[in-house]
C-alpha cells in the first residue's frame, strides 16, 4: 500500500479529514478489503490511545515539594558557588606554584639542563685531564709510524694540529701552548728517528720521547711562569707589613734571578 | 454587618479577581517575587502537567519527578515568560524538553529503545514487572497500544500523547513544539505511521 493512501486512511481513522473527504470515502467503502483492514486497525489503535489517556493515577504532588527542591536548588547553587571558588584557589595556588617552580630551574646551575650531547661538548671544551687522553694517544699512535719510516714528520703533527684546532671554544693561549707542544714533540721524534737506522728504532724511541716529555715540562713551566706577555708578576712574600697588616707583595717584570722551589 | 454593594461594584471586583487569577497576572506577581501567586499557577496546572509526564514516562516517581524538575524551571525562568503563550503551553513544552533530555541522556532507557526498535518482540510478552491482576484487566490489543507507545523514540511519543491522548489542537502542540501548525500535522502523521507500523504484526491478526 502506498503511503500516500495509507496517510488517507490514518487521517480518516483519527477524524481529519475534512467533511466532504471524509463523506466521500466513507460512502466508496474506503476501498479495496486491505484497505478496509487498514483502517479498521487504525480506528483500533485510535480507541487504545483514548482508553490510554484514562488511566492516569491520582497525582498526589504538593507545592511543598516544589517549594523545597527551590530551596534546595538555591543551596546547591550557594554550594556550588564555594565549591567553584575553592577550586579557583587551588589552581591559583597550582599556577604560583608552577612559576615559582620555572624560575627556579631558570636559575639553577647550567649542567642541570644540558642535555648528553651538550654535556660531552662542554667536556671536550673544559681543559681537564680527559681533555689532555687525545693528545696522549696522540703521541702513542705515532710508535708504530716511527717504527716504519722517517715520513711520519709530514703527516703526523698536520693531523694533531687539525685535531687540535677543531675545538671550538679551547682558550687560544692554551691551543697555541698545546700546539706548540705538540709540534715540538714530532720534530724530536722525527728528528731521531731520522738519525737511526732499523736495528736502534727500539731504542731510540725511548729516548725521543723522553726528550719530548722534557720540553713538553719546558713550555708548560714557561707558560705558567711567565703568564701573558708584558703582564707584572706578584710575589708573595711571608713577611707582613706593618701598616696593613698583610702579606708583602712585590711586583716584578721578568721571572729570572727569582728562585723557586721549597 | 457588612454594607450593600451595587451589582456593579462586585462585577468590577470579580473582574479584578479574574484579572488577579489570570495566568499572566499571576506570572507577573510571582515574578516580583510573590511567592503564593506560583502556588496558584502550580495548583492551577499541576495536574495537566502531571497527566503530560505520566504518558511520557508510564511512571509515577518519574512523572512527579518530571513536574518538579518543570516547575522549577519554570520558577527560575518566570523572567523569560511571554504573554502571548498561554502558560500552559510553556508548561507542556518544558516539560517535554525535558523529557527529550532524559531520554537522550539516559543510556539505559535508550539502550531499551534501541533493544525495541529492533523488532524484538520480547516486550510484547514479558509481562513480569506488570502487576497480574492489571494484566487480567487490561485486553491483549490495549496492551500492545500501551507498550507499543512506550517503545516509541521520545519525539513520536510526544506529539502522538498530545494530540491523541491529551487531545490539543494543532496551533498549540506547533506552539509546544516550536515549529509551525503544517509542521506539527506532519510530525503528528509520521508519528501515527511509526506506531501502527509497530502495533500492527501484534493485533493486525485479530481483524483477520
Amino acid at each position: 500500500m502506498k503511503h500516500k493512501h495509507q496517510d488517507s486512511i490514518i487521517r480518516l481513522a483519527f477524524g481529519e479529514h475534512d467533511s466532504e473527504t471524509e463523506k466521500r470515502l466513507l460512502e466508496a467503502g474506503v476501498g479495496d478489503a486491505d484497505s478496509q483492514k487498514e483502517f479498521e486497525l487504525v480506528s483500533l489503535i485510535r480507541e487504545g490511545l483514548k482508553k490510554a489517556g484514562h488511566d492516569t493515577p491520582q497525582c498526589q504532588m504538593s507545592i511543598e515539594r516544589v517549594r523545597d527542591a527551590i530551596l534546595n536548588q538555591n543551596i546547591r547553587e550557594t554550594r556550588n558557588s564555594a565549591t567553584f571558588w575553592s577550586w579557583a584557589s587551588v589552581g591559583v595556588a597550582a599556577c604560583a606554584f608552577l612559576y615559582v617552580l620555572s624560575n627556579n630551574r631558570s636559575s639553577l646551575p647550567e649542567t642541570r639542563l644540558v642535555s648528553n650531547t651538550e654535556k660531552t661538548n662542554f667536556l671536550q671544551e673544559t681543559p681537564t685531564m680527559s681533555d689532555k687522553q687525545p693528545d696522549t694517544q696522540v703521541v702513542s699512535a705515532w710508535q708504530p709510524s716511527v717504527l716504519s719510516g722517517a715520513n711520519v714528520s709530514a703527516h703526523k703533527p698536520k693531523e694533531t694540529t687539525r685535531k687540535v684546532a677543531d675545538r671550538p671554544s679551547l682558550p687560544a693561549k692554551w691551543n697555541d701552548i698545546t700546539s706548540s707542544i705538540v709540534k715540538r714533540t714530532a720534530e724530536t721524534v722525527a728528528r731521531v728517528a731520522t738519525r737511526s737506522d732499523a736495528t736502534r728504532n727500539a731504542h731510540a724511541v725511548p729516548f725521543a720521547l723522553s726528550d719530548a716529555s722534557a720540553s713538553i715540562q719546558n713550555e708548560l713551566f714557561d707558560s705558567a711562569v711567565t703568564g701573558e706577555q708584558g703582564e707584572p708578576i706578584i710575589l708573595i712574600n711571608t713577611d707582613t707589613d706593618t701598616d696593613t697588616g698583610a702579606q708583602v707583595a712585590t711586583e716584578v717584570q721578568s721571572f729570572e734571578n727569582i728562585p723557586i722551589g721549597g | 454587618m457588612s454594607p450593600p454593594q451595587s451589582s456593579a461594584t462586585v462585577a468590577s471586583r470579580a473582574d479584578f479577581t479574574m484579572n488577579l487569577d489570570d495566568d499572566n497576572a499571576l506570572v507577573e506577581r510571582a515574578r516580583k517575587g510573590d511567592f503564593s501567586a506560583f502556588e496558584r499557577l502550580f495548583d492551577r496546572h499541576r495536574l495537566i502537567a502531571f497527566r503530560f509526564a505520566y504518558q511520557m514516562t508510564r511512571r509515577i516517581d518519574d512523572a512527579e519527578d518530571l513536574v518538579q524538575d518543570a516547575f522549577v524551571r519554570a520558577y527560575n525562568n518566570l523572567h523569560r515568560y511571554r504573554d502571548e503563550a498561554r502558560f500552559t503551553t510553556w508548561l507542556l513544552r518544558i516539560i517535554s524538553n525535558l523529557a527529550t533530555d532524559r531520554a537522550r541522556m539516559s543510556k539505559r532507557r535508550n539502550n531499551l529503545e534501541q533493544q525495541e526498535a529492533t523488532g524484538a518482540l520480547v516486550w510484547m510478552t514479558d509481562t513480569s514487572n506488570m502487576d497480574p491482576i492489571s494484566n487480567l484487566e487490561k485486553d491483549r490489543r490495549q496492551i500492545a497500544i500501551e507498550k507499543g507507545l512506550a517503545a516509541l523514540p521520545v519525539h513520536h511519543r510526544t506529539v502522538i500523547i498530545l494530540r491523541d491522548i491529551e487531545e490539543r489542537d494543532y496551533q498549540e502542540i506547533a506552539a509546544i513544539l516550536g515549529c509551525t501548525v503544517g509542521g506539527a500535522k506532519l510530525r503528528v502523521l509520521r508519528a501515527r505511521r511509526a506506531l501502527r507500523d509497530r502495533v500492527a504484526p501484534l493485533i493486525g491478526d485479530e481483524l483477520q
